[in-house]
């Protein structure tokens, strides 16, 4: 048996990520294995690795193309070459840009960064095998993307001192070491592999394994197969054999996996420090921005490590619920999922990116470059002394994306029955995980608290989300239930933002029982003028309503919230049902 | 300093005439003398002289060389440009030419094809085709990128930026031109952080963060008025007087940036950081790289070829403050307890 190809020679820039190297290695061996999405948060080496891969394909004389953040959909899909088209007077366009990678690989440094309209370039022009780096925290890609990554590995922050001295060792030196004869021993190996035997009882064995892990798609066991056979080229062995198939199992099993929750540890990759719990399955179906598969409603394995302090008034500390132990992709709320932050929409403001050029928008933004270009096959025809000429029917215009903004509108209840059984502690500690989302999604919050007879606006709209967990936790309680003005502030409030932002997304989340006892008008029904506070609310364009009732569990309920709900037309929760699972799916 | 270049006289406030704001002049300088470190965050309130001591800085700093016609400002030793390498193909022997760094300034709404480089609009009218047009990035090169009110920034400009500032190369693949240049800066990033906060992802890209606080002892306040004054009635005379410090704070850096190699890291400092870092349980490794690399610049600084504990200490909080934030809630005091607690080991 030959010795196998240790990594520290093939990647020696890079401390640990032991798995990311055996897959890359396996990729090198035969890209038939079908390349990585490397998953991992900040600093744990992701662009390392892009970069060392990148320096082996080099020194092994395989094509590449990086894709850089920059890149236009014209440029993925062969834009016009200008000059070309001028001289010869018709269209000529440039290959696509993956067509430079045929027979090697394509690189992706922050996949999720790029909108889905490239992202869906990019899968659908595939030339090549992907190479690529994800942020979960930075960005999603769809489940079908996923699928067609051979493998998938995690890097991870390596908590103990003695590894994190390691890796600053590395990092300080910034030296790159290249191995001795990497070209030929890679070629040694890389004319084993078809001569690699494997019975019948590896290809039972392939689809044992991806049958019980839950993999839907069949690339499971194409990918298994090639990553098992390559690693079995790498240790020298001349069959396949289950050994082979264990090892690669989790990388290309990790990504499609769903599992019951009790055999989910069998593939979970050693936890992060701190992060989450026992989470759910690996299945990442609520990953994807773009609304990708349903998000199912309800999350069993969701741990919100809730530790009131001592105290009357307290703020529950929430530990970080949405990072799932192995693959962290994110789950979205419902509420968050149909507006989601980063819904991207064509807009007509100023600002934003320019995705493509069009024949007419109503902004009416003149692309310039995309102007020349259609007017460049015409030169011959209008030939003018060298000069070019632009006609009505070439101009183009810019065609812009822009994310829209949302904002949070908190209307809480601050009446004395808040202050029982320390109900306005755990609304607090609903509203502080929805901050913690509008913080990573940078939304706007506004707080309005409502309590003996009037509604205050203690936190106008702010994208400083300390700010309002300042606010938050300061909110006090006593007093009657004056909901009618709370309402009010909040409608008008809505009104005057639209004034300057038409486009704008509101949520409107109002924490309250709903015992409405102090109207606006002296004399009138406080419950009435709720209801047609509400009706109004419903009619707002662009405005979602949820209510949070905060009513306990029990006999005595009145159930009032539930009729706010119906009159704004919005989503119901109830609060101890958030405290427990604030991601849980919401009752229409 | 004064420019002579054709009665372009600009005067520039000298640094070492800045007062007070002691963190972060020495934020700067760190960046100076080791670009690695990755750029400084000045976190604080308007009117704190921060666009003004980086540009003071620049001006301090000795020219630099680049190589003559190239629209880069590559060096000549590498990285190179697209330009260069075609130029190095063909046989020529590159010259170079001296440019004092400059300071360039990232406008607010500033767009992608702006900042990453286009296509030659006008080449392409008149000539027919395409040529690169250098965006921001390549303005940079080699030079200082300031970016005011970085918070402001939209998410995929800010995308862009860090994508090259970590990189170090800008490749651009847009409008049917496929080109790439070098692309290192030393970014600096102002922000009030009241009116909102950077992505985590971003914060952690700055080497640095420091704050800024507006000077508020009357004494103080006194003395940057008068400066001030007397700046703007006689700047040559100004200039002149604060010359011999200048002069002795352009050699100290000069010094430092020379023995920066030398500096010796000794096993302990190795242990004592590691420790501090795993406690502390930061994200990722780039604290710990980034807080070392700083303590190195820190020792070559003070004219040592050796880091002490001190030197660790010094620059921790510039380090390691913008990269304790575990929950985005945390108390900005219990964050610097923990720091300050973690550092007592030291």
């Amino acid at each position: 048996m030959k010795p196998s190809l240790p990594f520290e020679e093939v990647f020696p820039e890079v401390v640990g990520n032991e798995e990311a190297k055996l897959a890359l290695v396996l990729n090198l061996i035969d890209p038939k294995c079908g390349g990585v999405l490397i998953v991992g948060e900040r600093g744990t080496g992701k662009s390392l690795l892009l970069q060392a891969f990148k320096r082996c394909l080099e020194t092994l004389g395989v094509p590449w193309v990086e894709v850089p953040l920059n890149v236009t959909e014209e440029q993925l899909l062969g834009a016009l070459d200008i000059e070309e088209s001028i001289k010869r007077g018709q269209r000529v366009f440039n290959p696509p840009l993956l067509q430079r990678a045929k027979g090697g690989f394509v690189l992706v440094d922050d996949i999720g960064l790029f909108d889905e309209g490239r992202q869906g370039l990019l899968f659908s022009l595939q030339t090549g095998v992907f190479v690529a780096a994800l942020n979960p925290s930075e960005g999603q890609i769809p489940l079908h993307f996923l699928d067609r990554f051979g493998m998938c590995v995690l890097s991870e922050t390596l908590g103990e001192p003695p590894e994190r001295k390691a890796i600053l060792e590395v990092g300080f030196e910034g030296t790159i070491r290249s191995s001795e004869g990497l070209k030929e021993r890679f070629k040694a190996i890389r004319s084993s592999v078809p001569q690699i035997s494997y019975g019948e009882e590896v290809l039972e064995g392939i689809s044992r394994l991806c049958a019980t892990s839950g993999a839907r798609s069949n690339r499971a066991e194409v990918f298994m197969f090639y990553a098992a056979r390559a690693l079995a080229a790498l240790e020298g062995s001349g069959s396949l054999s289950e050994e082979h198939l264990r090892k690669v199992a989790s990388l290309v099993l990790r990504h499609r996996a769903r599992m019951p929750e009790e055999d989910e540890r069998e593939w979970e990759f050693s936890p992060s420090e701190g992060r989450g719990q026992k989470g759910g399955s690996p299945c990442p179906e609520k990953g994807s921005n773009g609304g990708e598969g349903q998000a199912s409603p309800f999350d069993p394995g969701e741990n919100t490590a809730s530790k009131p302090k001592a105290g009357r008034e307290e703020v529950f500390e929430i530990a970080s619920p949405l990072e799932v132990k192995g693959l962290t992709f994110k789950r979205d709320r419902l509420v968050r999922k149909t507006w989601g932050r980063r819904t991207r929409s064509k807009s007509s403001a100023k600002g934003g990116r320019s995705v493509r050029s069009v024949l007419w928008t109503p902004d009416q933004e003149i692309d310039l470059f995309g102007t020349l270009k259609a007017a460049a096959p015409f030169q011959t025809l209008r030939r003018s002394d060298g000069k070019m000429v632009v006609k009505e029917e070439d101009l183009r215009f810019k065609e812009k994306e822009r994310k829209i903004s949302h904002l949070f509108v908190f209307v809480v209840d601050g009446s004395g029955s808040m202050g029982v059984e320390r109900r306005m502690a755990a609304a607090k500690g609903a509203i502080f995980s929805l901050l913690m989302d509008c913080y990573k999604k940078r939304d706007k919050v506004a707080m309005i608290l409502f309590r003996k007879t009037h509604a205050e606006l203690v936190l106008p709209p702010t994208s400083s989300v300390e700010l309002a967990h300042k606010r938050l936790r300061e909110l006090p309680t006593g007093g009657r239930t004056p909901l009618g003005h709370g309402l009010l502030e909040a409608y008008r409030l809505i009104g005057r933002q639209r004034l300057r932002d038409p486009k704008l997304r509101v949520v409107l989340v109002l924490v309250t029982d709903g015992r409405a006892n102090v109207p606006i008008i002296q004399g009138s029904d406080p419950l009435r003028e709720v209801k047609t506070l509400c009706l109004e609310i419903s009619q707002l364009p662009l405005v979602d309503s949820v209510v949070v009732d905060s009513e306990p569990k029990g006999s005595f309920r009145m159930g009032l919230a539930r009729e706010l709900a119906r009159w704004t037309g919005g989503y119901y929760v109830r609060l101890e049902d958030m405290r427990v699972a604030p991601f849980i799916g919401i009752e229409v | 300093m004064e420019k002579e270049d054709g009665g372009d006289l600009r005067m520039i406030f000298p640094f070492s005439a800045i007062v007070d704001q002691e963190e972060m002049k020495l934020g700067l300088i760190l960046n100076v003398i080791d670009p690695s470190i990755g750029g400084l965050l000045i976190m604080g309130e308007k009117g704190t002289a921060k666009s003004t001591a980086v540009r003071a800085l620049a001006d301090l700093l000795p020219e630099i060389e680049v190589v003559k016609g190239c629209r880069f400002n590559c060096a000549r030793e590498g990285p190179h440009c697209v330009e260069c390498l075609e130029r190095i193909q063909k046989g020529e022997v590159l010259e170079v030419e001296r440019k004092k760094m400059e300071v360039v300034e990232l406008p607010l709404g500033v767009t992608e094809d702006r900042v990453v480089g286009t296509i030659d609009i006008e080449v392409a009218i008149r000539e027919g085709r395409r040529h690169f047009e250098p965006g921001i990035l390549a303005m940079a090169n080699r030079n200082f990128l300031y970016i005011d009110e970085v918070n402001l920034l939209e998410d995929h400009i800010v995308d862009l930026l860090l994508d090259s500032a970590a990189m170090g190369i800008n490749r651009v693949e847009r409008e049917g031109i496929s080109f790439f240049h070098p692309a290192r800066f030393i970014l600096v990033g102002s922000m009030n952080p009241e009116e909102g906060e950077l992505r985590p992802q971003f914060l952690d890209r700055f080497g640095l963060c420091v704050e800024v606080r507006a000077v508020t002892h009357p004494e103080l306040r006194k003395e940057i008025l008068r400066r001030k004054i007397e700046f703007d009635s006689d700047p040559k005379g100004f200039l002149e007087r604060w010359r011999p410090e200048q002069e002795r704070l352009a050699e100290r850096l000069i010094h430092a940036k020379g023995i920066l190699q030398e500096v010796e890291t000794g096993d302990e400092v190795y242990d004592l950081l590691v420790n501090v870092t795993s406690r502390l349980g930061l994200d990722g490794h780039r604290g710990d790289i980034v807080w070392l690399k700083a303590a190195r610049a820190h020792a070559a600084f003070m004219g040592r070829k050796e880091i002490t504990g001190e030197d660790l200490k010094r620059v921790a909080p510039f380090a390691l403050r913008h990269r304790l934030k575990r929950l985005p809630f945390e108390e900005p005091d219990l964050r610097r307890k923990k720091l300050d607690e973690a550092l007592s080991a030291l």
